[in-house]
C-alpha cells in the first residue's frame, strides 16, 4: 500500500481510538476516576451489539438505538450503586474497585460467550471503499468511524461547555467538596457523568465490534490505548483526545510498516516518548 | 485508609469491660501462639510432608511474599502499582538467561535474577515516578506490557512461545522430584522469612516512621522533613529483587519460561491485589489472612478457574465497600492492635535503633 | 412571639474525636441579621457546616422553620431555604461568572417546602443590580477574578438559590477594607427583601454594625449574646478574646 494510504489508514484508526477514549476522558475529567474496567465495558457492549445484530438480524450500526440507553443506565447505576460509595475516600479504593470489576467482567464474559474471538457482521460496509485519487483508497467504514469521532467530539464539547448540565459536570469536577457544601446533588451529577460515559461506550463499541475481532480478554489492551490517548491529549480535553488518538494511530501505522509485530509496541513507545517530553499532554485544561 | 496502630486504653472499668479486655488479650496471645506454631510447622514440613503438600505450601509462600511486597509498595510507600508482574517475568527470564543460556550455576542464577530485576527497576523508577496516583498505576501496567513484548522478541529466549528449562538446571536442585520440591520449598521459605524480618526492621525503623507518615498524608510528611522521594525509591528498589527472585523460583517450578506465563498479570498481579485487598492493606498480617482466604477458596473451586476469579473479585468489592482496611483491618480493631507489633514508641535517652545511621541519611 | 426561623438547642459538633461545639443555643428570627463572632478556631465554621449537614457527628437539635433537620442531606436543606456562602468563596475556578451564577439559579429552581412561595425571587438581573461590577465580568473564568469580585459572585450564587436564610462564612477574609465596606453595604438591601442573614465573622466592627443581634463564640461555647446597641463594646471584646473581667482596655478602631 502506498504511503498516503498507510497514513490515511492511521488517521482513521485514530478515529476509532478516539471513540474508545472519549468515555475514559469523561470519567477522568469529571468524576476523577480512572476506570480500569473501561476497556472491558467496551468489550461487553461490543458483545451486546454483536448479539443484538445477529439475533435481531439488523446491521450493527442500528443496535446503538438499543445499546445507548442500556449502557447509559448501566453507567448511571454503576456509579450510583458501587463506585459512588467510595468516591472521595482516596484514590486507592476506586482504583481497586474498578480493577476488581474489570476482572469480574472479563471472566463473566468468558463464562457467557467462551474464549472465541468474534466480530460483528458489517456486511457491505466492511468492504466498500472510496477512491480519492490514484492509488488512494479509503474504506467507508474507517471513514465513517472518523466522521463519528469528530461529530462526537463536537457534541461532547457542546454539551460540556455550552449547556447547564455541562456546567454542573465541570463544577463537580473542579471542586466536589464545594459542590457538596453548597448543596449540589453531586452524587446524581457524577452518576449522570457515568451514564454519559456509558452512552459513548455504546457508540464506540458498535464501531469497535465491526473494525476488528474481539474476545473477552480484549478489554485491557483497549483500555491501555484509551488511557494513552487521554493522557497524550491532555486531561479533560475532548479535542485533545481526538488529536492524541490520531497521533497513536499514525504511530502504529508507521510502526506496522517497519514490522507488523512492532505495531502496538510502536504506539506505546511514541506515547512514552511524548509523555516524557510533555507530561501534561497536548491540550491540557487550565 | 489508615487506622491508628493502638486503640486508647479503656478508661472506665466496669465488670463487663474488664472481662472483655482480658478475653481480647487472651485472643491476641493465642493468635500470636498460632502464628509461632505455623512458623514451626513450616520449618519442619520438609521432613514430614509429601511432594504435593510441599508444592501447595510453596505456592502459598510465593503468594504471601508477592502480597507482602505489593502491600509494602501500596500500603506503606503509596506507590500504587498494577505492574509488578513485570519484575516477576524479568526474574524468570534472567534466571533462564544465566542458568541455561550462559551456563552459570543455578544458585548463582537465582541471585542474578534478583540482581537483574533491581537493575531494571532503576530506569522504571525514573520513568514511571513522574506520574502520580492512578496514573502511576497505569504507567506501571504499560511498562509491564512493554517489558513483556520485549521479552517475546529477545533472541534465544524462545520468542512468543517461550522455552523449557534444560533438565540439568532443575536437577541442580535435587535429583528426585521430592528432593527438588523440598529444596525449592526451603529457598522460598527462607525468602519469605527474610522478607518478613526485613519488613519488620524497616517498618520499626525511622524510615518506617516516615513511611507511616507518608501513608497518612504525604504532603504533611514532606513538610515535616521526611524525604518522600527517597523513601519511595528505597521501597521500590527493595521490592524489585524479591519479585525477581520469586519469578526465578516460579520458572524453576514450572520448568519453562514464556511471555504469557512468566509475565502473567493474572497470576502475579490480579490475584495478589485481591489477596491484599481482602486481607487488609497496610499491615503485615493482612496479606497472611488474604492468602489464606485465596487458598481456601481455591480448594473449594478447584476446577473452576474463572469462577475463582469472579468470587475473589466480588469479595474484594464487598470488602472495599465495607471496610477499606480489609478483613485484618476489622479484626485488628477488635483485637486492639497488631500481632506483629510495628508501633513506634519514643526512646528514652539515646536511640539504639540499629538502622538509624542508614536511615538518617535517607530521611533528610 | 413568632417561633424562630432557626433554632439551635444544645448543639454539639464533633470532628472525629475532637469536639468543636459544646452545647450551643442560638436562634435566628425571620427578617433578622444575626452575627456570630469569634476568633480563629472558635467553632464558627463548624456551626455553619453542621447547619448544612456536613459534619462527622452532630448532636442536639437543629430546628428549621419548626422542623428538626436531623440528618437531612445538604441538597434538601438548600431546597428548604438554607444557603451558604462558604469560607474562602469556593467558586468553581474553571467556570465563568455566568456559569457559577447559573449553578445557583439551577438550585433556586428546585426550591420546595413551606417557604418556597414567600422566599424572595432573585434573578440574574437582581444580582447584577446588587453587584453592578459583575456586569462586564460575566464571561470571565472565576479563577481570574479578584478576591472581592469572587465574593460578590459567591454571594450572588447564594442569592439565586432563593434563600430564606443566607449564611455568610467570613466574608471579609483576605479582602481590602474598601472592598469589605462595599460588600457589607449591600446586606441591608438583601435583608429588606425578606432574606434573614447569619453572618459569621472575625471582624467585630463590621459584623456588629449590621447585626440586629449577636452571639460571641469562644472555644465552642457561646460566651455572650445580645444586641449590639445594648452591650458595651468593651464587654464584647473581652468575651471575644476570652479575657477575664478587669483586663486592660483594648484600643478601638
Amino acid at each position: 500500500m502506498s504511503i498516503v494510504n498507510q497514513l490515511l489508514q492511521g488517521v482513521m484508526v485514530g478515529g476509532l481510538y478516539a471513540l474508545l477514549a472519549y468515555g475514559l476522558s469523561l470519567s477522568v475529567g469529571i468524576v476523577r476516576l480512572i476506570n480500569l474496567a473501561h476497556g472491558d465495558f467496551i468489550v461487553m457492549a461490543a458483545f451486546l451489539c454483536s448479539a443484538l445484530a445477529t439475533g435481531l438480524g439488523i446491521h450493527p450500526i442500528w443496535t446503538v438505538l438499543l445499546t445507548i440507553p442500556l449502557c447509559f443506565a448501566g453507567g448511571y447505576l454503576l456509579q450510583r450503586g458501587l463506585l459512588g460509595r467510595v468516591r472521595g475516600k482516596g484514590t486507592l479504593a476506586p482504583l481497586l474497585m474498578t480493577f476488581a470489576i474489570s476482572i469480574i467482567a472479563q471472566n463473566l464474559l468468558l463464562e457467557a460467550f467462551g474464549a472465541d474471538a468474534r466480530r460483528a457482521p458489517a456486511g457491505d460496509l466492511e468492504v466498500t471503499s472510496l477512491s480519492l485519487g490514484q492509488d488512494v483508497h479509503v474504506g467507508v467504514l474507517p471513514m465513517l468511524t472518523l466522521a463519528v469521532a469528530v461529530a462526537m467530539a463536537l457534541g461532547l464539547d457542546r454539551l460540556l461547555y455550552h449547556s447547564a448540565l455541562g456546567a454542573r459536570l465541570r463544577a463537580v469536577s473542579d471542586d466536589p467538596d464545594a459542590a457538596d457544601l453548597i448543596g449540589m446533588a453531586t452524587a446524581r451529577t457524577c452518576a449522570m457523568a457515568m451514564g454519559l460515559v456509558g452512552a459513548t461506550v455504546a457508540v464506540a463499541a458498535t464501531f469497535f465490534s465491526m473494525f476488528s475481532s474481539f474476545d473477552p480478554t480484549t478489554g485491557p489492551s483497549s483500555m491501555l490505548i484509551a488511557f494513552e490517548v487521554v493522557v497524550l491529549g491532555g486531561l479533560g480535553s475532548v479535542w485533545g483526545a481526538l488529536l492524541g488518538a490520531i497521533v497513536i494511530g499514525l504511530a502504529q501505522s508507521v510502526g506496522g510498516q517497519i514490522d507488523v509485530a512492532w505495531q502496538s509496541l510502536a504506539g506505546h513507545l511514541v506515547f512514552l516518548s511524548i509523555f516524557l517530553i510533555r507530561p501534561q499532554g497536548l491540550f491540557p485544561r487550565a | 485508609m489508615h487506622e491508628p496502630d493502638e486503640l486508647p486504653p479503656a478508661t472506665v472499668k466496669t465488670p463487663g469491660s474488664v472481662d472483655r479486655a482480658t478475653s481480647v488479650r487472651m485472643l491476641r496471645s493465642s493468635l500470636r501462639g498460632l502464628l509461632v506454631l505455623s512458623l514451626v510447622g513450616l520449618l519442619v514440613a520438609p521432613m514430614i510432608a509429601d511432594a504435593n503438600v510441599l508444592k501447595t505450601l510453596t505456592e502459598f509462600l510465593t503468594v504471601l511474599v508477592l502480597a507482602w511486597m505489593w502491600n509494602l509498595l501500596v500500603g506503606y510507600a503509596n506507590i500504587v502499582t498494577i505492574g509488578q508482574h513485570a519484575f516477576v517475568g524479568v526474574g524468570g527470564y534472567a534466571f533462564y538467561g544465566f542458568s541455561a543460556a550462559a551456563g552459570w550455576h543455578p544458585a548463582a542464577s537465582l541471585a542474578m535474577a534478583a540482581g537483574v530485576s533491581l537493575l531494571i527497576a532503576v530506569p522504571v523508577l525514573s520513568i514511571v515516578f513522574r506520574l502520580r496516583d492512578t496514573y502511576l498505576a497505569v504507567g506501571t501496567w504499560v511498562t509491564a506490557e512493554v517489558l513483556m513484548l520485549f521479552a517475546g522478541k529477545l533472541p534465544g529466549f524462545g520468542g512468543g512461545a517461550g522455552v523449557s528449562l534444560p533438565t540439568h538446571v532443575a536437577q541442580a536442585f535435587g535429583s528426585g522430584m521430592l528432593e527438588r520440591y523440598r529444596n525449592i520449598y526451603l529457598i522460598t521459605l527462607a525468602t519469605a522469612l527474610v522478607a518478613l524480618v526485613g519488613m519488620v526492621v524497616l517498618l520499626r525503623s525511622l524510615a518506617g516512621l516516615g513511611l507511616a507518615a507518608m501513608r497518612d498524608n504525604e504532603e504533611a510528611a514532606d513538610a515535616c522533613g521526611v524525604n518522600t522521594k527517597r523513601l519511595r525509591a528505597l521501597c521500590f528498589l527493595c521490592v524489585a529483587p524479591f519479585l525477581g527472585l520469586m519469578g526465578a523460583l516460579v520458572a524453576l517450578q514450572k520448568l519453562s519460561i514464556s511471555p504469557t506465563s512468566s509475565f502473567s498479570i493474572t497470576d502475579w498481579t490480579v490475584f495478589i491485589v485481591f489477596v491484599v485487598v481482602i486481607g487488609g492493606i497496610g499491615s503485615l498480617e493482612g496479606p497472611i489472612v488474604g492468602a489464606l482466604v485465596y487458598f481456601v477458596l481455591r480448594e473449594a473451586f478447584a476446577t473452576q478457574g474463572t469462577w475463582h476469579l469472579i468470587c475473589l473479585g466480588g469479595i474484594a468489592i464487598i470488602v472495599l465497600l465495607w471496610d477499606a482496611n480489609g478483613l485484618w483491618g476489622a479484626m485488628r480493631r477488635w483485637l486492639g492492635g497488631d500481632l506483629i507489633p510495628l508501633t513506634h514508641t519514643p526512646e528514652r535517652g539515646a536511640p539504639t535503633d540499629p538502622v538509624l545511621s542508614l536511615t538518617t541519611t535517607i530521611c533528610k | 412571639m413568632a417561633s424562630p426561623l432557626l433554632d439551635l438547642q444544645d448543639l454539639r459538633v464533633f470532628h472525629g474525636r475532637f469536639q468543636a461545639l459544646h452545647g450551643v443555643d442560638m436562634q435566628v428570627n425571620s427578617g433578622e441579621v444575626v452575627a456570630l463572632i469569634g476568633a480563629n478556631g472558635a467553632g464558627k465554621t463548624s456551626l455553619l457546616r453542621a447547619l448544612m449537614g456536613k459534619v462527622d457527628r452532630c448532636d442536639g437539635v437543629v430546628m428549621w422553620q419548626g422542623t428538626a433537620l436531623g440528618a437531612m442531606p445538604a441538597t434538601e436543606r438548600v431546597q428548604r431555604g438554607l444557603a451558604l456562602v462558604p469560607e474562602g468563596r469556593r467558586l468553581f475556578p474553571s467556570l465563568t461568572v455566568a456559569e457559577n451564577l447559573g449553578i445557583g439559579l439551577t438550585l433556586g429552581r428546585q426550591r420546595s417546602g413551606p417557604s418556597a412561595e414567600t422566599a424572595a425571587r432573585f434573578g440574574l438581573d437582581d444580582v447584577l443590580d446588587i453587584f453592578p461590577a459583575l456586569r462586564p465580568l460575566l464571561e470571565r473564568e472565576a479563577c481570574r477574578l479578584s478576591g472581592g469580585q469572587q465574593q460578590m459572585v459567591a454571594i450572588g450564587r447564594a442569592l439565586l438559590m432563593r434563600p430564606t436564610l443566607l449564611m455568610c462564612d467570613e466574608m471579609s477574609l483576605g479582602l481590602a477594607p474598601r472592598v469589605i465596606e462595599e460588600l457589607y453595604a449591600v446586606l441591608p438591601g438583601i435583608q429588606a427583601r425578606g432574606v434573614s442573614l447569619l453572618i459569621v465573622e472575625q471582624d467585630l466592627t463590621r459584623a456588629l454594625a449590621v447585626a440586629d443581634r449577636f452571639y460571641c463564640l469562644l472555644e465552642g461555647r457561646v460566651t455572650l449574646s445580645g444586641r449590639p446597641e445594648n452591650t458595651a463594646r468593651a464587654t464584647i471584646e473581652r468575651h471575644y478574646f476570652g479575657l477575664p473581667s478587669g483586663e486592660v482596655d483594648l484600643p478601638h478602631a
